[in-house]
């Protein structure tokens, strides 16, 4: 293995990386901006210039040392980039000597030279790398006093992404990106010298479902979201991680959040499930979690769907359930909810109502699907939701025969959690022949809960914490971004400055304030008013319940989860090892 | 030995010490002021106009082709009082943005003109006004319509941050 001394230490490295691979995988940090260690190297912006060079050597071969007994060296006259140069064996190589320094430097004035420097209208201020470089290595003033280029704002480059060729610095990451990973190669470099600007290929438009990364490897706001532009600043916001709900991927995404609410979804690096990457229907699908939310229990009087409280809506369900024969209940689980709320649901339909009828309704979509990240599974916990119990067993009632058997009137009652029946057509409209409908939803104008007889409020994923397990068998554990009533005191989430210090009478504070529960806590309460006596406090408490009842969760715990990025199952004891995460630019807590 | 020293016995001269003298003096004092000119400022119907240096309620510049403010969001930052609240949104001018929303809760301003300092716009700055009273806790936060003032009213503070700022 061969070893390379950087600013005079040494380090080991791999044969054939690069000197900014090394470095970076040894905790050292060379600027840089085209560099990202899953595109190809471009080499164009300059900013990674480190000295190298070799120990001289006498010659019978041994290396020469001067009188303190330190090997002289010989630097190469020119600098080299550090992201396209190969590491060799015994290599000095100095990133913090005047002449590196001094190149950084200069790096960063050309580049400034024909930058607008329009922060306060740039929606990439305060997570920008331009501006974190020209704190940390520039030199805080600008000789230019001529007029500065003028080149085209606004570009619309597809339905998500608006270009500002003036604030680009012409690192080609989007171009590379739009090639090698996005496979859409619509993007190239036109003119040159400093007239030089991306451009699209005529008549194309950069419309691939991954087109917004580009925004987020960019270093600076010359790629920005059409759907986030202007919401908000990066520093009133919240950023909590969490997991996709939009496939069966599990792309692990931060949620950034302001006011309690939702402003836009980022990839989460996880070298094991989505690298740096997610896809535009995952960043776009959170319009549900802000809009239309149900706020409290609803219990249908009439015709009409009353509010009513927790109390009073536990009561009657648990009225309006006992009158049924444990095998006239059908209970339909669901893929969208997480692990320990499915697990207690089969535990509170088999041990409780004694019913075996349990299915979930499966969401396909052949054509959502792709090779790189997209599942055509359009749910997050489907392989979750089966190995905690939501199967039907030889002789109970699967979900296929279910419109004929409520047709019969065999099964009378539904309890159908977090799921809605509109890929179903043929479910849906037998609905109505039911004696009992109970819902767990999320949304008012969802047809189920219109159509339901009681309806219990239940958290989204970006409410709850719970664990997913993705199309690949990885359990992943994500946490509550959204405060509801009952996890207002969620220990370890994140807070931006506003919510930290705003008091009662601000008005950003005056934010909706849904009496949301998990929905495994709404069948707690359910199952202890029918005689159950569970007594679940936290989230991981279901969970530590099912790591000892399954062989597949065996040893998990939601520490081991967010230690090693998420575990695929059955693997709790040979997890995989996560290392450095490479970071290109981000939001600094505040 | 514990003498007490510098006692009102030891500082007291004589004549001071006679008492009467003294109330005597006191009140010639008392009558050449009568005869004086007065400074007392009738205030209601008599106000006072500050200089430019002052810092009373912080303001939004109304220029001739329209606000200034880019709601670039800086100065609800480094307010210290968390009492600027921003929103933006786009427009179709050079600088793409606009304040939809800009509201500053009075209750929560400490007039230290951090906001003004931070501006890269010159959009905010302290104006003269010093008049704040509020009846009730929403009148306190001042909306846009009540914070933009015309640049013609604000042009001693303008000069002022010119040559101080």
């Amino acid at each position: 293995m061969p070893h390379i001394y950087i600013n005079g230490k040494l380090y080991e490295a791999k044969q054939g990386q690069t000197i900014i691979q090394a470095a970076f995988e040894n905790g050292l940090d060379i600027p840089h901006f085209c560099w990202h260690p899953e595109l190809s190297v471009a080499g164009n912006c300059r900013m990674c210039l480190v000295e190298v060079g070799m120990a001289k050597r006498n010659p019978d071969g041994s290396i020469q040392v001067d009188i303190n007994n330190h090997p002289v060296i010989n630097y190469l006259p020119k600098l080299q980039i550090a992201c396209a140069t190969e590491i060799a064996d015994g290599m000095h190589v100095r990133t913090n000597s005047e002449r590196a320094i001094k190149a950084q430097e200069a790096v960063m004035e050309f580049l400034l030279i024909n930058h607008p420097l329009d922060c306060p209208i740039c929606d990439e201020a305060g997570q920008c790398k331009l501006q974190e470089y020209a704190f940390k290595h520039s030199r805080g003033y600008s000789r230019f006093d001529e007029e500065k280029n003028h080149k085209p704002k606004r570009v619309v480059w597809g339905p998500n992404v608006l270009f500002d060729a003036e604030r680009c610095i012409s690192c080609s990451r989007c171009i590379r990106f739009a090639k090698e990973i996005a496979k859409q190669d619509v993007l190239t470099f036109v003119q040159r010298g400093d007239h030089v600007t991306i451009e699209l290929h005529p008549g194309t438009q950069f419309d691939s479902p991954y087109s917004m990364n580009v925004i987020d490897i960019c270093p600076v706001g010359a790629l920005t979201s059409r759907d986030f532009r202007f919401k908000s600043r990066v520093w009133d916001m919240s950023f909590n991680d969490s997991i996709c709900d939009g496939c069966a991927r599990g792309c692990n995404i931060k949620i950034g959040v302001r006011n309690n609410e939702i402003l836009r979804i980022e990839p989460k690096p996880n070298p094991f499930v989505n690298k740096f990457w997610m896809c535009d229907y995952g960043r776009l699908k959170y319009r549900y979690i802000n809009d239309d939310r149900l706020s409290s229990p609803l219990v249908k009087v009439g015709d009409k769907l009353e509010k009513t409280n927790w109390t009073d809506a536990i009561n009657t369900a648990v009225e309006r359930l006992k009158p049924f024969e444990a095998e006239e209940i059908m209970f339909i689980g669901s893929a969208k909810a997480t692990v320990e709320s499915n697990y207690l649901l089969a535990k509170f339909a088999r041990e409780i109502i004694k019913s075996k009828n349990i299915d979930l309704l499966e969401h396909y979509d052949e054509s959502f699907g792709d090779d790189f990240l997209r599942c055509s599974d359009k749910t997050p916990n489907l392989k979750g939701a089966r190995l905690v119990g939501i199967r039907p067993e030889a002789h109970s009632v699967k979900i296929s025969h279910l419109p004929q058997l409520i047709r019969d009137g065999t099964i009378r009652a539904l309890y159908v959690i977090e799921d809605d029946f509109e890929d179903f057509p043929e479910l849906h409209e037998v609905l109505v022949e039911l004696d009992l409908l109970v819902t767990h939803q999320y949304n008012i104008n969802n047809p189920l809960t219109q159509m339901a007889d009681i309806v219990f409020p239940v958290t989204t994923f970006a409410e709850s914490e719970g664990t997913f397990v993705n199309i690949d068998g990885r359990v992943q554990h994500f946490t509550p971004a959204l405060v509801t009533r009952n996890n207002l005191r969620f220990m370890g989430m994140k807070m931006s400055r506003l919510d930290k210090f705003g008091a009662f009478n601000d008005r950003w504070t005056r934010f909706e304030f849904r009496d949301l529960r998990q929905s495994w806590e709404v069948i707690q309460l359910l199952a202890n008013k029918l005689g159950a006596g569970w007594n679940y406090h936290r989230t991981e408490d279901v969970f530590k319940e099912i790591s000892s009842h399954l062989d597949e969760f065996k040893g998990m715990t939601y520490e081991l989860l967010d230690m090693h990025l998420g575990v695929t199952l059955g693997r709790a004891n040979n997890p995989d090892k996560p290392t450095r995460i490479y970071e290109s630019h981000y939001m600094k807590p505040q | 030995m514990n003498r007490i020293e510098n006692t009102e016995h030891d500082r007291l001269t004589f004549w001071e010490r006679l008492y009467l003298p003294e109330i005597a003096k006191g009140l010639g004092i008392t009558l050449r002021q009568m005869f004086k000119p007065k400074f007392t400022r009738q205030y209601p119907e008599e106000r006072w106009e500050p200089t430019g240096s002052y810092r009373g309620r912080p303001v939004l510049v109304l220029d001739e082709d329209g606000e200034r403010c880019v709601a670039c969001g800086l100065c609800s930052r480094v307010c210290p009082a968390l009492a600027i609240e921003v929103q933006a949104a786009e427009t179709e001018r050079d600088k793409e943005r606009y304040p939809e929303k800009f509201e500053i809760n009075m209750l929560r301003c400490i007039y230290c003109g951090f906001c003004e300092e931070v501006c890269p716009e010159e959009a905010i700055v302290m104006s003269k006004d010093y008049e704040l009273v509020f009846t009730n806790r929403e009148d306190a936060i001042l909306g846009k319509e009540k914070l933009l003032v015309p640049i013609h009213k604000l042009q001693d503070r303008l000069e002022f941050l010119r040559e101080y700022k």
